[in-house]
């Protein structure tokens, strides 16, 4: 209970406080507006460290899985002449391995139809089938592993067999492409006649990207870039492609239809990098291919969870991707098509002012489209990866 | 009419600080420096200190303001508990406090005559209480400046409601006796 003398004290510093004339405004601002900085810093540091642990850990896992066959994939060497057998592993036509029993009805792919130039008859796939598939002119290169089949080879070929992998039906995680699997770690090696390589240089040389005839070989999209770039010699054994992730930077804008629906749009730009090893006979040398892509999102987007500035959402939707520029060394490149993917998305976003706000996505996406320019997204067209970025809400 | 006043005032700052209003921070600063320095003044008894703590408070006040709700108390009230909360981690974090037991050592208040006590200047009551120790001027602080329960304070402070009864009593006999010895020796 208050006494007199804690009344009495009470009023006293009241009195002191109505009349007391303290406080230092602009030093306040100045402090308050540091204070706001590091506290800023402290709140993005942890996201993107966060960020940085999803992606290492997602590229990290996805190298673990990846690892023979993206080896396998990126890997177009060439043998001598006249050597029996070829060993494709062909990106662009990993819709046709399949098993010998469904080929029969085989109907031209996509990249069937891409490699055949409208003015050119098709090729007679199924003659090719029957042609190849006799047994007395296969000759596995592993006999014992039966995931090796015959696939049929192309009228230039003087020695007409071919195998591709098939992968096993149970192979385990992988799912990236129909012809992926750990089996292919073991086969890294594109056999290819040099005759057939000499053929191509010439040809690509009378004819630009995009002209290839039906009469070339269907599997000249291996050869396609190396062509291109290294004609006029014969010494080169092997080329390579190592293909890095590709560094993305995007602009995002949402429209909230309710509180928890908004549609996303905004504008990204990817650049591919791939470094492309040539080896010669005599030595090795290597040049940089660079892709740069624009890329256009649409997504719906649910927020899940909404506690004061933070978000967490999930949203999936579609986006289209277009080559703007495309250089390999100092050649110029072509690519007309669009990209068309499918994205499903989680993220967290962090409202900085009412409008602005930073967000961490790891995403999933996955390529429908074809493209003649081999990057890590042709390669890999399951896409599990992570953005960090800006996002203005109106 | 005025509380009235003030209140809807005070809410309207508050609004405009939440959507980053600089003009009504300055405002809603100017407005409650002296009350927040004065609380940190009383329960630190030191000026620099209670400066440095009154930018942390606004800085503080500032990141929450969002939270504020004028339905359940006025801008005053809850700035002076977020400004408490402070000073009281802050003291806490600087190992200040020290409870001990006193029901033993009761001692009888002589209370000052309201006369003489009136004629005591209030910069010296100030001065009397800062140099309470420190568990003692926060517990006479938060109980006759703040207004706070024992079972509040208790709360606050982890103490029992006896202990925080103890010490606010001990408070009490060390102020009077200051008080009536300032008195005597300037006779009035």
């Amino acid at each position: 209970m208050k006494t007199d003398f804690d009344k009495y004290i009470s009023d006293q510093i009241q009195n002191i406080e109505e009349n007391l004339q303290v406080g230092n405004w602009e030093k306040f601002q100045t402090d308050y507006a540091r204070h706001r900085r590091v506290k800023m810093v402290r709140l993005i540091t942890p996201v993107v460290a966060a960020a940085a642990a999803i992606i290492v850990l997602l590229f990290s896992v996805s190298n673990n899985i990846d690892n023979g066959p993206i080896r396998m994939r990126n890997n177009y060497p060439l043998i001598a002449e006249n050597t029996p057998t070829i060993h494709v592993e062909i990106p662009a036509l990993r819709k046709d391995f399949k098993p010998l029993g469904e080929r029969k009805n085989h109907e031209p792919t996509l990249s069937d139809n891409y490699f055949s130039a409208d003015s050119q008859p098709q090729i007679d796939t199924d003659a090719l089938i029957r042609e190849n598939s006799e047994p007395e002119k296969f000759e596995p290169p592993t006999k014992k592993d039966s995931t090796y089949q015959s696939i049929p080879s192309y009228d230039y070929f003087e020695t007409n067999n071919a195998t591709a992998y098939i992968p096993p039906k149970n192979s385990p995680k992988l799912s990236i492409g129909v012809s992926g699997g750990q089996g292919l770690a073991g086969y890294n090696q594109v056999d290819l006649p040099i005759g057939a390589f000499q053929y191509r240089t010439s040809y690509a040389e009378e004819n630009p990207r995009g002209g290839i005839s039906h009469e070339k070989p269907r599997d000249s999209i291996l050869m396609e870039k190396p062509v291109d770039n290294f004609s006029h010699n014969n010494n080169i054994k092997e080329i390579n492609y190592k293909h890095r992730p590709p560094i993305t930077f995007g602009i995002s804008l949402g429209i909230n239809f309710t509180q928890r629906l908004a549609l996303i749009t905004g504008l990204d730009y990817s650049l591919y990098l791939s470094e492309i090893l040539i080896s010669y006979s005599d030595k090795k040398s290597s040049e940089m291919q660079q892709l740069h892509y624009l890329g256009l999102p649409l997504r719906l987007n649910y927020t899940i969870y909404s506690k004061n500035s933070f978000e967490w959402y999930a949203g999936g939707g579609f986006k289209v991707d277009k080559c703007i520029y495309a250089k390999s060394g100092t050649t110029v490149l072509k690519e007309s098509d669009f990209l068309l993917s499918a994205q499903l998305t989680t993220g967290i976003q962090y409202k900085i002012t009412r409008n602005l706000s930073i967000y961490c996505e790891p995403y999933c996406s996955y390529l429908f489209s074809e493209t003649r320019l081999p990057s890590y997204r042709s390669e890999n067209p399951l896409e599990i990866s992570a953005k960090l970025g800006i996002r203005v809400s109106l | 009419m005025k509380d009235k006043n003030r209140a809807n005032h005070d809410a309207l700052l508050a609004a405009k600080c939440t959507k980053g209003d600089n003009r009504a921070r300055e405002q809603l600063y100017k407005d409650y420096a002296a009350r927040v320095y004065m609380l940190c003044m009383r329960y630190t008894g030191d000026s620099a200190l209670a400066e440095d703590l009154m930018q942390d408070c606004f800085i503080r006040i500032f990141d929450n303001i969002r939270k504020y709700d004028s339905n359940k108390a006025s801008l005053k009230t809850w700035i002076s508990r977020i400004t408490v909360n402070l000073l009281i981690d802050h003291l806490r974090r600087n190992k200040k406090f020290t409870f001990v037991s006193i029901d033993e050592q009761r001692l009888d208040i002589v209370e000052p005559e309201y006369n003489s006590l009136i004629h005591v200047p209030q910069d010296v009551i100030l001065k009397m209480i800062a140099d309470l120790p420190d568990t003692k001027r926060t517990v006479f602080n938060l109980y006759c400046l703040e207004n706070y329960t024992h079972k509040e304070i208790a709360e606050l402070l982890g103490i029992k409601e006896k202990t925080s009864s103890s010490i606010l009593y001990k408070a009490r006999v060390i102020l009077a006796d200051r008080v009536n010895a300032y008195i005597k020796e300037k006779g009035l």
